[in-house]
């Protein structure tokens, strides 16, 4: 077990006695294995996975394929792992086993109906605030691992702007990066971006079209490292960015810094999306804080690429010493499209640490 | 993390073919009075709704519902701005972006059919809780029944387009592997591989690698850059225009095991029933011993599941289906990890 795991391990174990909990059951699968990795340290590459934690440290993870087993066996020795097709009778099967205990489940959103309506549910509580409360702020090792991971999300947007030339499709661009994290040995990342004008409302996956100078590209970039993710937001014109564009960027600029100076630890998710969202409605663009063109102001950064909280004004959640989260406006601007700037950031006790390398300014190549 | 190319190809997979496949599911559905069929998705169990519409969710979750006549409709927990992004690359004609899936869909069942009385759900015992609850709790007094075996048997033989899709993934995996060997460590071989399938249009790529075949021949991720031994082996499970294949080398220091896998591909050619694909293993790779195998395919969301293997070694994918086989040997010069999609019965 790795250093990192055996401290998470330990927490949770610790949170378990404090609950008075006899267990855990964990869900995970290839987009979202936080809850799953925190208790095992084990990231599926497909299918279905699910885990039992015993107070005792006792550990059972259960997959429905036997190469995820294998894979499972090998990464985590200490676990006990089975596999079925019917990956949920199994699971039922094993908590019914284990007679009256009670078993939190995290997280509740994502747990199969099949476990949630079997009789033995009777024994389930939802865990996941408890896990939630773990996976939110993180201990020095977290902290550092997602450092890490934050310096090789701007080295990963270097690749980026060398990629990004006029006439290379989006996906073209996305290879090169790609290529360069598995050069790495960074074997995850997530990211999407943009390009084009004002005619462009947000990020997607990369598609076919191909750069024309002038273009706003935006990406974020979330690079994986040691199970951590941190994420980069950054826009690129190709070509020399113009008077208009310049101007616009200026409020994100303002609004990226507005949420950065409240933090500190005891602030709220909503105060750093007020502070961020002020700005626009400072500038007159009130309406493009909404859903109508932005889902989130931010968001955490941790075992998942989009762990909670939202940065949203109505998100209460109060953010701790050890909380990583990146603060983006990203959002449309009617004059020039859609646009994005953030780094990962850690809350202290008195502030903040940014772990972002790269200049907060609208970026530009040589088209 | 999906990050290649997402776009649905007109020439490649015309709209034609949803629709046949749309129909298929829909006489299923009458033959067995099933009143709608609820399909979900996700990014690692898109499956089965891309096979019914190219969608293919890159972030969040929802599910693609299916009436007895007339188009399907998506749900989807993804911001209303990415409704274009949808239409451009799906073949679906409604889409209603909620943040509730569960209680929304049960909510369009009752307006749409006023009193359904039974509904499939694929996979029902796996729906995540945050969906199902709320279903179940709308559609009462529907009965909700599991729909996988009705999925399963709607879903092949493979048609053109899937054949072709397939094939072409095939090829891009074997073009990848050309040229490659075993030296050194493992990070440049992967990035190698990956940035030039998604250059060349991959959707995704996912990458197992076995870096010391005299030692272990287990299939792990590459978390980090792992020093390989003289031989080693390598797994690219490739996606292309949704359509997944996995293909398996064992590479020396100065490439691939071209023979051995040449040899493999040949022995797969026109096995017809389970017997025959073991038989057609185990004397597939001159001199070698058969250790173990696995025949995966689609009938779910998740992109590929366990068809065959030694646990159920009379299990036979169904003919006509695309399967990706994968086996490991005792050869002359050491173990081998061999696989390769091929048509089963074709």
């Amino acid at each position: 077990m790795n250093t990192l795991h055996k401290e998470r391990a330990a927490r949770l174990l610790s949170a378990m006695k404090e609950a008075g909990l006899d267990g855990v059951l964990v869900y995970g699968n290839a987009w979202q294995c936080d809850y799953l990795r925190y208790a095992t340290d084990f990231p599926p590459l497909e299918g279905d996975a699910l885990a039992i934690v015993l107070a005792d440290g006792e550990t059972w993870i259960f997959l429905d394929s036997p190469t995820e087993a294998d894979r499972a066996r090998r990464a985590c020795p200490d676990a006990s792992v089975a596999w079925s097709e019917d990956i949920v009778g199994t699971v039922l099967r094993r908590l019914e086993a284990m007679g009256n205990r009670v078993i939190a489940t995290a997280p509740a959103t994502l747990m199969p109906y099949g476990i949630a309506r079997s009789d033995i549910s009777r024994n389930l509580t939802d865990g996941t605030e408890i896990v939630d409360r773990l996976l939110l702020n993180k201990s020095p090792l977290e902290v550092d691992t997602v450092r890490r991971a934050a310096a090789m999300a701007a080295r990963g947007y270097r690749v980026f702007m060398d990629a990004a030339r006029v006439g290379r499709a989006e996906y073209e661009v996305s290879a090169d990066v790609e290529a360069f994290y598995r050069a790495e040995g960074c074997a995850e990342n997530f990211m999407i971006m943009g390009s084009g004008g004002r005619e462009v409302r947000g990020m997607h996956p990369p598609g076919e079209r191909r750069l024309q100078a002038g273009d706003l590209v935006t990406t974020e970039l979330t690079p994986c490292v040691d199970g951590y993710y941190a994420q980069i937001c950054r826009t690129l014109v190709l070509g020399e960015p113009n008077a208009a564009q310049l101007s616009a960027f200026d409020v994100y600029i303002e609004a990226v810094k507005a949420g950065y100076a409240v933090l500190r630890a005891g602030v709220t998710a909503s105060a750093v999306a007020k502070a961020e969202n002020d700005v626009f409605r400072k500038h007159g663009l009130e309406e493009y804080t909404t859903s109508e063109y932005t889902r989130v102001r931010g968001h955490g950064c941790g075992l998942f690429v989009d762990n909670k909280p939202h940065i949203l004004e109505d998100v209460d959640t109060v953010l701790g010493a050890g909380a990583t989260l990146i603060v983006h406006p990203n959002t449309y601007h009617p004059e020039v499209g859609y646009m994005v700037l953030g780094d990962t950031v850690a809350v202290t006790e008195d502030g903040y640490e940014n772990f972002g390398s790269l200049p907060l300014e609208l970026m530009s190549v040589p088209a | 993390m999906r990050r290649g190319l997402l776009a649905w190809s007109r020439d490649e997979v015309p709209t034609a073919v949803f629709d046949a496949r749309i129909a298929r599911c829909q006489a299923a559905m009458t033959g067995q009075g099933m009143d709608a069929l609820v399909l979900y998705t996700s990014f690692p169990r898109p499956a089965a709704v891309s096979f019914l519409t190219h969608f293919v969710p890159y972030w969040n979750q929802g599910a693609l519902v299916v009436l007895p006549d007339g188009a399907p409709t998506l749900f989807v927990s993804l911001s209303k701005r990415v409704g274009g992004w949808i239409e451009e690359t799906a073949y679906i004609a409604e889409v209603i972006c909620t943040p509730r899936p569960g209680a929304t869909i049960a909510g369009f069942l009752k307006e749409r059919l006023r009193a359904p009385k039974k509904i499939g759900v694929l996979e029902l015992s796996r729906l995540p809780g945050g969906i199902a609850a709320p279903f179940a709790e709308g559609i009462t007094p529907a009965v909700v029944t599991d729909a996988s075996t009705l999925f399963a048997a709607v879903r092949h033989p493979a048609d053109e387009a899937e054949l072709a899709l397939s094939a072409h993934a095939d090829e891009m995996a074997e073009r990848a592997f050309a040229g490659i060997g075993a030296n050194g460590t493992s990070a440049p071989l992967i990035s190698s591989l990956d940035g030039t399938l998604r250059l060349r249009g991959a959707e995704e790529v996912l990458i197992s690698i076995a870096p010391d075949l005299d030692r272990d021949i287990g299939l792990v991720r590459a978390d980090a850059d792992i020093a390989l031994g003289d031989r080693a082996a390598v797994q690219l499970s490739l996606a292309y225009k949704t359509h997944w294949i996995r293909v398996t080398h064992t590479l020396a220091r100065d490439g691939i095991d071209t023979e051995s896998h040449g040899a493999f591909r040949r022995a797969l050619d026109g096995v017809r029933s389970a017997a025959g694909l073991r038989e057609a293993l185990e004397g597939a790779v001159p001199d070698a011993r058969l250790r173990s195998w696995s025949a995966e395919a689609n009938r779910g969301s998740n992109p590929l599941t366990l068809i065959a293997g030694e646990t159920n070694p009379r299990a036979a994918p169904p003919l006509g289906s695309v399967v990706s086989v994968t086996a490991s040997y005792d050869g002359p010069d050491g173990p081998l990890l061999l696989g390769a999609p091929f048509v089963f019965g074709s």
